[in-house]
């Protein structure tokens, strides 16, 4: 089959340049790569689709160690059983616990079971995670040298 | 097998960064005009490459690491698309996030991108596919063929409609 020319492509498609890959990402999959490979390299950004979960609580990205972090402590701050803890996590968080299920958090696994057999959740504590974490970071120096110590982050 | 794909095969971490180097950019521009966000398409990227680790050996018989990569990507597009059906029906095409500046003696440079970004939306998707791969790409019919799993005529064709399409919607502007 021939390829067509030069010629054949509309002036008005070069005109216009393809707009690229956001910044960082070429780190981020470098990272990947990396620890894939079994590079025992740290990096920050090491997380990919699955494991970025829906982390972007309030545009920043959190790991799955602070997420266990602060929702453990959420829970045991609130006085919450297990069951009401659940009811509060939106539906659309999901992902957080197939992350952490996939992570092997024990503590997470069971919540994790009933939380999937769970209806829909009320949708109401994104902000109150988001919130619980920001003071944490705010008010607990033990939690950001955990935070700073273990991923390199903030 | 070329030499990058015989180190990709073999698992060495900088022939994955060069393969980056070579196609990151242009995939997700590919990526993004499949209807996935710049921020999705970024993830499926990491997908993608992580993908191609897990299946290095792959590389042992392939040609065109590029090409190949794009495969996948392509593949990967397609299962997180079918998943998000939905958002997909309703996500539209915006210039910005497909196309940077431009070209400064054209003063009308956004009306350009915003032209050709509605343009190539209300193109068939397998035929906005193949002009994408092929003028942005750089990929050749052959290459574009194995990447869609097409035979190499309907690429061709495909591609052919599509520059009469967009030449019937733009060329007047011009």
């Amino acid at each position: 089959m021939n390829e067509p020319s030069d010629s054949g492509v509309p002036e008005f498609m070069l005109r216009s340049k393809p707009r690229g890959a956001p910044e960082g990402l070429r780190e981020l999959v470098v990272a990947t790569v990396a620890k894939e490979l079994g590079s025992t390299h740290r990096h920050t950004g090491w997380f990919t689709r699955t494991e970025r979960l829906r982390f972007q609580i309030a545009g920043s990205l959190l790991l799955a160690s602070v997420a266990t972090f602060f929702l453990v402590e959420l829970r045991e701050q609130s006085r919450m059983t297990r069951v009401d803890f659940k009811k509060e996590i939106p539906d659309h968080d999901r992902d957080l616990f197939e992350f952490l299920a996939y992570h092997d958090e024990p503590k997470f696994h069971e919540w994790f079971r009933s939380y999937r057999e769970m209806a829909k959740p009320s949708a109401q504590s994104l902000s109150q995670i988001k919130n619980t974490f920001l003071h944490m970071i705010q008010i607990d120096p033990e939690f950001q040298k955990y935070v700073r110590g273990y991923h390199g982050l903030f | 097998m070329s030499q990058l794909a015989r180190r990709l095969a073999s698992g060495e971490s900088n022939a994955f960064t060069e393969l980056y180097d070579l196609c990151g950019d242009q995939m997700h521009h590919y990526l993004v005009l499949k209807r996935i966000s710049r921020e999705d398409a970024g993830d499926l990227i990491q997908e993608v490459f992580l993908r191609l680790v897990r299946k290095k050996e792959a590389f042992r018989s392939v040609e065109n690491p590029v090409a190949f990569a794009f495969q996948v990507a392509r593949n990967e597009a397609n299962r997180w698309l079918s998943r998000t059906i939905r958002k997909r029906e309703q996500f539209r095409l915006i210039a910005a996030d497909l196309f940077v500046e431009v070209d400064p003696r054209h003063s009308e440079s956004a009306d350009w991108r915003d032209a050709l970004t509605n343009a190539l939306a209300v193109l068939p998707d397998e035929q906005s596919e193949v002009v994408v791969l092929k003028i942005y790409g750089e990929f050749t019919f052959q290459e574009i063929a194995v990447i869609t799993a097409t035979p190499q005529g309907t690429v061709a064709t495909r591609y052919r409609r599509g520059i009469g399409k967009l030449n019937e919607i733009l060329g007047h502007l011009e």
